[in-house]
């Protein structure tokens, strides 16, 4: 999967580079509004990073462009200014997320990989975390390996779960995918669902492991030891 | 019209404005009776002094003096006067009638000074006469003629106009008083609207709006240098926070760039043996350097408390954000209390910072495997419960204190997260405060004023 990392400090880009080229991607970098414009018209990237502050110009400006050219990538903004105005004029201006300076490379990747698992991202067909893979066409999953089965439902609520890998996915996202599925679901459906799911990805003997947080949902991370 | 408030400008102006009128009214209209009352006197004196000359001279000429209806015929004296003339050894040479002779037998001019006298009533008569008893030269040595006579009816009518006219003032004053006092606090009003209007732009003036300026143009001359010099003061004071807030800016690029390069490369080293304390080190260094920013956006007051937010919602996104770090740090968080919207006024990402750091602390204090939990309330409260050990009762007035550390324990940390809790919480007119739970743990307690409530 090709990146686009738009950076004008060479050292960040450096490290950037190093951290995405280690997660498996393949990185080009440039350094200036002009030159981001070329690149993202001549080659169709998988993802974008944009750093706002640009020595010729603004980041935004980027961003505005492809989208107006109808450029479908999601693009990711980094920014040191952490004022509310600017992350919210970055997503109206067509960004998929933000991240603030000082980042760790860790959570870049992973909201990398969380935006190119999105349906009809590049990662978006089969779905990765730790040992679990789950191939959204074939509707099959398997951990360490193994194939495991899962219930729709279940399968459904993993699908959801490996999109926004390491971040908390609210449990009324979740309902609204079993209303999809069931015409009349009962009020501890969720929870249910959950559990039994969380009791063959441990069965499986999975590196990843469902969270609960309560008050607000569930959240799909790496095993601690 | 608005009632004056006492101690403004307008009442004093207005009530010295009316003391002024009144004691200058009273004044005139007491002139204006003693000139009359002294005019009234005069006119009286002549006519007697005219009527004691004619007497002393013609006593020159004849002796016995003509009967008192010639007299009068001859106009040397009024009908109604009284008169006698004694020589120098007080024998009546002449006289009218015998009770005035007696009634002024004790009044006697000495040289040069003619005394006035009253009297009430003699023999028969029982009106008021004026009289004037004064010493005329004559052929026959030093005489002295004393004639009086009724109180003068012209000059009664003079008196007469007078009294009446005190009537009318009596009452046209007060009346002119008030017509001037009000007139007087229109053009006060007037005169300091200006400065009012100028007062209100003041007022609005707040670290946001620093580049708003007072209006000069209308102001009277005696108030446009103080507003002028309030308006340099302000331009002080702008540059002031412009330079703070330039440095906020600056630091936060100048500091996040740097660490952000270290962090990133510690994290792609992974195999190196101390890879592990390092990127410990790296990451309190982050979380102080978010801190201090923290604290000079704090300082530098330009926080825009204007802002009408959903707490529960702010709640729930701190606790989203900090759920993987408590997961990495196996550790839970959750979201208790309402989960209607409670709607304040006040700065957002001010409050999810001070509430990040209470969760951030109570994270960093507490056991492996136990839960923090974040309650939003209806009446407008956040409060953050942990499963520590709780605070040291000793402790409990120095922890909001900036750089204060717990000296029991050596857990990582500058000792600014429950300061800048402390002072979010000041520029939002609330209060933390916290306690110990009985059944173990602390719970701080975030209170927002209910008039931030919208």
């Amino acid at each position: 999967m090709r990146l686009l990392v738009i950076e004008d400090e060479q050292r960040i880009v450096d490290v950037l580079k190093t951290g995405l080229v280690n997660a498996g991607f393949i990185v080009d970098a440039v350094n200036t509004t002009a030159d981001a414009d070329n690149a993202l018209n001549c080659i169709s990237y998988d993802a974008a990073i944009l750093d706002l502050g640009l020595p010729d110009g603004d980041g935004l400006n980027v961003l505005k462009l492809a989208r107006s050219h109808g450029a479908q990538l999601p693009i990711l903004i980094l920014t040191a200014r952490d004022a509310i105005e600017d992350r919210v004029q970055g997503l109206d201006a067509g960004a998929d997320d933000y991240l603030i300076k000082p980042f760790a490379i860790k959570e870049l990747v992973s909201r990398i990989k969380a935006l190119l698992r999105r349906p009809g991202g590049a990662l978006g067909a089969v779905l990765n975390a730790g040992n679990v893979t789950l191939d959204t066409i074939g509707r099959e999953v398997t951990v360490a390996g193994n194939p495991v089965v899962l219930s729709r439902r279940e399968l459904s609520i993993l699908e959801h779960m490996l999109r926004r890998f390491g971040r908390v996915v609210p449990r009324e996202v979740i309902e609204e995918k079993l209303y999809a599925l069931d015409h009349e679901p009962e009020s501890n459906a969720v929870p249910v669902h959950v559990h039994h799911l969380r009791r063959k990805l441990t069965e499986g003997q999975a590196t990843v492991e469902i969270h609960t947080v309560r008050g607000i949902g569930y959240l799909l991370a790496e095993q601690t030891q | 019209m608005k009632i004056l408030q006492s101690g403004s400008l307008q009442l004093r102006l207005a009530l010295r404005l009316g003391t002024v009128f009144l004691i200058a009214t009273i004044l005139a209209v007491a002139l204006f009776f003693y000139l009359g009352n002294r005019t009234a006197d005069a006119l009286t004196r002549q006519d007697l002094f005219g009527q004691a000359d004619s007497l002393a001279e013609l006593l020159d000429e004849r002796r016995p003096l003509m009967p008192f209806d010639q007299l009068v015929a001859d106009r040397i004296i009024e009908a109604n006067t009284a008169f006698v003339i004694r020589d120098q050894d007080g024998n009546v040479l002449e006289m009218s009638d015998e009770a005035f002779d007696l009634a002024t037998r004790n009044y006697s001019a000495s040289r040069g000074r003619s005394l006035f006298f009253t009297l009430d009533a003699f023999g028969a008569q029982s009106q008021p006469y004026s009289g004037l008893a004064t010493r005329e030269g004559s052929e026959r040595g030093r005489i002295t003629v004393i004639v009086a006579e009724p109180y003068n009816p012209e000059n009664a009518i003079l008196n007469a106009m007078l009294s009446e006219f005190a009537g009318t003032a009596t009452w046209i004053i007060p009346i002119f008083v008030v017509v001037t006092v009000l007139v007087g606090v229109a053009a006060i009003r007037g005169g300091l609207k200006p400065l009012l209007d100028t007062a209100l732009q003041a007022a609005s003036i707040r670290p946001e709006s620093l580049s708003v300026r007072l209006e000069t143009t209308d102001l009277p001359t005696e108030i446009a240098p103080m507003v002028t010099a309030v308006n340099q003061a302000l331009d002080r004071l702008e540059e002031g926070f412009e330079i703070q807030r330039r440095f906020t800016a600056n630091a936060a690029h100048e500091l996040r760039t740097p660490l952000t390069i270290i962090s990133g490369a510690i994290e792609n080293w992974d195999t190196q043996t101390d890879a592990g304390t390092l990127r410990q080190d790296v990451d309190r260094m982050n979380r102080l350097v978010n801190q201090l920013l923290q604290v000079a956006r704090l300082d530098s007051g330009v926080l825009d408390r204007s802002e009408k937010f959903d707490l529960q919602s702010c709640a729930r996104d701190v606790v989203e954000y900090m759920a993987p770090l408590a997961i990495d740090r196996q550790r839970r968080v959750a979201l208790t209390g309402v989960v209607s919207p409670v709607i304040i006024q006040g700065n957002r990402p001010a409050v999810e910072d001070a509430l990040r750091n209470l969760v951030e602390n109570a994270l960093i204090h507490t056991p492996i495997g136990t839960e923090v939990q974040v309650n939003v309330t209806e009446d407008h409260k956040i409060e953050v419960t942990d499963q520590g050990p709780g605070i040291d009762d000793d402790f409990g007035m120095y922890i909001f204190d900036r750089f204060w550390r717990d000296p029991s324990n050596d857990t990582p940390g500058a000792g600014l997260g429950l300061a800048i809790v402390s002072e979010v919480m000041k520029l939002h007119e609330g209060t933390v405060d916290y306690f110990n739970r009985p059944e173990g743990g602390a719970c701080f307690r975030l209170k927002f004023g209910p008039e931030l409530a919208a």
